[in-house]
């Protein structure tokens, strides 16, 4: 009874622990994207010990017997951890681009999963009692994994120390500066190709956009700083162009002259220095990188979500919320993609609704204020139409690019909302507006150049489209909106 | 059988590719990882360790049945 007992908690230890190796494998080498607090560290604890005890009266029930069912139980019991132990080290192989395209392949990529649960039906069916000895074998096997795992997490807890928000009072300038409030409004990956249509104006179906563009200055030639978002936006930050990033766990490290050296935003002549020397209030909301670690000195006010990290964007604490990250963080291919894909809309919608409520803030009357939110769409998932939140089956699928589209489409809603409500609190006259994208589309469609990014100002108290031309680089432009804010009518 | 057989059919069959979308950068621990899993190996193989001797002692024709047959009769 006792070796039964110790059996059944090792066992149901080891299958809690083992589904969590995707999060440990995340954690080991990426916990930057996942800006882990020790609340994740406690929310995970909870959820492996709440999955440990399920997991450990299962095994308590089924061990020994020898039944076909019993060996049915066990092996569902075993289907989630082993899958995300294999997902965790699917991630960590090193795959180049022949074996990725080669399992996009249609062929492979039903076959191999076909074949795998035809074996396990045949097994189980004709051979049930050879079935469970050797799914109680594959267990003991791979149960030490459990001690990776677990080290990993107990590991990341002590390092855990990322800041996801904070508000203080106005800082900066001493005298309230005469600027217009400026808002600038980041859309992940909005391409210039699908805003404007080949007439050169904004497309038709994209209303608040063309309403928008026709009382704004066109920027017709911008060119974003990089084809991606972890080297595009660190330059838009720095207002400089930055040729290469890399996260590691230690923060985002800059490539100079071939040597890493830690990246900074807060250098003076970055774009919140600049603000606050103009006599801003600044604030910023943003996904993917840690903003509120990056610019922690320069920002009055912040909110800073993960991409991958469901907890970020959820107040409460949820035991429920490691499980779902553990789901983000599997491989999107089939058939992992099938259990990564709900959570990760349901988290994209969340990630929005977040930065749209930061984005809706009221304007502080004492100071004027420059708000930076970098928003998660159109980039995808691809949840969200015309009509809200609606997710497809995959929408993780690029191409054809319907998601993308209708992604777009909502992006003009949420646009429009946005500028509805500054409309309402009668702060939309006096406000600079910016619209604009860190980089385009690049996965195909009807992109040409992702470098080729739309760019559109309204300034305060202009009533008249403008187009201009000239070729600007992004990360000089919206620091000169800036600038341009704070100059007199005169 | 055959319901989840067709479930599983179905699924398949309803799977669309999704291009080109890369989750960043993974570091590794399967060191760590295939280091244990040896660990977990030893487990099975005391576990058992029994029915390996009975098919090497087969394999060298001195079965445990031959054993057993001589201390019946």
């Amino acid at each position: 009874m006792t070796r039964r007992v110790v059996v059944s908690l090792w066992l149901g230890f080891a299958l809690a622990a083992i589904f969590f190796y995707p999060l440990a494998v995340a954690l080991d080498a990426d916990s930057y994207y996942l800006q882990w607090q020790r609340r994740d560290t406690a929310e995970t604890a909870v959820a492996l010990v709440g999955l440990a005890a399920v997991y450990a009266a299962v095994v308590f029930v089924v061990w020994r017997r020898q039944t076909r069912a019993a060996a049915l139980a066990l092996a569902c019991a075993a289907v989630f951890p082993v899958a995300s132990l294999l997902a965790g080290v699917a991630r960590q192989l090193p795959y180049n681009d022949e074996l990725r395209v080669a399992w996009e392949g249609r062929l492979v990529r039903l076959s191999v999963p076909a074949v795998v649960v035809a074996v396990l039906v045949l097994g189980f069916t004709r051979y049930p009692q050879a079935f469970g000895r050797w799914v109680r074998r594959g267990l003991i096997l791979v149960s030490p994994v459990s001690l990776v795992v677990v080290s990993t997490l107990v590991t990341s807890a002590s390092r855990a120390s990322s800041v996801r928000e904070f508000e203080h009072p106005s800082a900066g300038a001493d005298a309230p500066a005469s600027c217009a409030p400026v808002v600038a409004l980041l859309f992940d990956e909005l391409s210039y190709a699908y805003l404007y249509g080949d007439d050169g104006n904004v497309r038709s179906d994209l209303r608040e956009f063309a309403r928008f563009s026709a009382v704004a200055t066109n920027y017709r030639s911008v060119v974003a700083p990089a084809k991606e978002t972890l080297i595009a936006v660190p330059s838009l930050l720095a207002a400089r162009r930055v040729q290469d990033i890399r996260a590691d766990n230690a923060g985002l490290m800059e490539v100079v002259n071939g040597r890493l050296t830690p990246f900074s935003a807060v250098a003076a002549d970055g774009l919140f220095p600049t603000a606050r020397r103009l006599g801003f209030r600044t604030e910023m909301a943003g996904y993917y990188l840690a903003y509120c670690d990056l610019l922690d000195t320069v920002l009055d006010a912040c909110r800073s979500l993960s991409f991958y990290n469901v907890s970020s964007a959820r107040a409460e604490f949820s035991p429920l919320d490691p499980v779902l990250t553990t789901l983000v963080l599997w491989p999107r291919q089939f058939p992992f993609g099938l259990l990564k894909i709900p959570p990760f809309a349901v988290h994209q919608r969340d990630l929005v609704e977040t930065l749209a409520s930061f984005a809706k803030r009221p304007l502080p009357p004492d100071r004027p204020v420059f708000r930076l939110v970098h928003f998660s769409v159109p980039h995808l998932p691809f949840v969200f139409d015309a009509g809200g939140y609606d997710p497809p089956f995959d929408s993780l699928r690029t191409s054809p690019d319907a998601g993308y589209v209708n992604q777009v489409r909502y992006v003009d809603r949420l646009f429009g909302e946005l500028l509805g409500e500054l409309r309402r609190t009668g702060g939309f006259e006096d406000t600079t507006v910016v619209v604009f994208a860190d980089h385009g589309f690049r996965f195909g469609g009807r992109e040409r150049d992702p470098l080729h990014v739309p760019f559109i100002v309204k300034a305060a108290g202009q009533r008249d489209g403008v187009d201009v031309m000239a070729p600007r680089a992004g990360e000089d432009l919206l620091k000169q909106v800036l600038q341009q804010a704070c100059r007199s009518p005169g | 059988m055959l319901i989840p057989a067709l479930v599983v059919a179905a699924l398949l069959l309803g799977e669309h590719p999704a291009f080109a979308y890369v989750d960043p950068g993974t570091g590794s621990l399967l060191y760590q990882t295939a280091l244990t899993v040896l660990l977990g190996l030893g487990l099975v193989l005391r576990r058992v360790r029994a029915s390996i001797a009975t098919f090497v002692r087969r394999l060298g024709g001195r079965g445990p049945s031959q054993g057993a047959d001589t201390k019946v009769s």
